[in-house]
């Protein structure tokens, strides 16, 4: 079962309870653990889009490489650097 | 290859490639770069709301609280359930199946078209409450001062974010407007379907950048 409209039901239906998981957890109160559980809902739903639905998980190496070049560029290039800056700026200052 | 005269007028494919898995790919690898480079794009706005929410937290949750959680909620669900259809239509065009990929084309555009017309009343409802940067901007806050303008910056992103989101949607309803005439015309057979399934990784894409949007400006308010 690689892919097919069983398994795609399946992802479907993953990504609703996903969905409804994220609401339930932002309506409780958890500080600052609401943007973790929030944000970690959100990649796990990417992934299973990704994998399943954009059939990464059976394409070439090279479609597996570009993806993954841009997540190390979105998320250590622009978001790691420019973050150190702004966050490292409240160091300097105390 | 090229005395061979058969060969010349049967290929399925451009004269570039060696064989028709080699175009599959080459289109395939041609989408991936393309979206990468719209993680980019994405992410440097991504990026702007990360440094703005760091510095103004409290700004930020009382904004995201105006915000329609119930319309964004249902909106996410209304495009999971598009990216499901937009699934199923490259295994119908996988399987030769021409009536059922044009019909879910067609209920693929659909709830394209729906999430946008619930975005538009939300936009309606937002303008209509003063919450668009700008003069008319209103926003009366717990907070004194600085408080309005950073939920300003708040809105300024929330614009930007959805309406670009917004526009690539746009765009993905008009090739899979393109994609279901070709289709009814019986262009893609269950040996090509390359453009059924690039479009498609597109469309994956799009709510993707929406699975990322949703949490970061509806439920960053915490529980209302």
């Amino acid at each position: 079962m690689t892919s097919g409209p069983r398994l795609y039901a399946m992802v479907y239906a993953a990504l609703l309870f996903l969905l409804g998981a994220t609401f339930v957890i932002a309506r409780v109160d958890l500080g600052a653990f609401n943007t973790v559980a929030a944000l970690a809902i959100a990649w796990l739903k990417m992934g299973l889009v990704v994998a399943y639905f954009m059939h990464l998980r059976d394409a070439d190496r090279l479609d597996a490489m570009l993806f993954a070049s841009g997540f190390v560029m979105l998320l250590f290039v622009l978001l790691a650097l420019t973050l150190g800056d702004y966050f490292g700026r409240v160091w300097l200052a105390g | 290859m090229k005395g061979d005269g058969m060969a010349e007028s049967t290929r399925a494919f451009a004269e570039q490639f060696d064989d028709p898995l080699q175009q599959k790919e080459a289109a395939q690898a041609g989408m991936w770069v393309f979206l990468v480079t719209e993680v980019l794009f994405f992410g440097a706005l991504l990026t702007a709301y990360t440094v703005y929410r760091h510095l103004y937290p409290a700004a930020f949750r009382e904004a995201s609280r105006r915000t329609d959680l119930a319309l964004g909620s249902i909106n996410t669900a209304v495009l999971l359930t598009s990216s499901f259809t937009m699934a199923l239509c490259v295994h119908a065009a996988k399987t030769g199946r021409r009536a059922a990929l044009v019909a879910l084309l067609a209920l693929t555009m659909a709830l394209g078209a729906g999430f946008l017309a619930i975005k538009g009343v939300e936009w309606a409802r937002e303008i209509h409450e003063h919450l668009l940067p700008g003069p008319s901007f209103e926003f009366p806050s717990a907070y004194p001062g600085e408080a309005g303008r950073q939920a300003q910056l708040f809105f300024v992103l929330y614009f930007v974010m959805t309406g670009v989101h917004a526009l690539h949607l746009v765009i993905g309803i008009v090739l899979l407007g393109v994609l279901a005439f070709f289709a009814a015309l019986g262009r893609y057979r269950s040996d090509y379907y390359t453009p059924v399934e690039v479009a498609g990784l597109y469309w994956h894409f799009v709510d993707i950048v929406w699975i990322f949007l949703y949490p970061l400006l509806y439920l960053v308010g915490g529980p209302r």
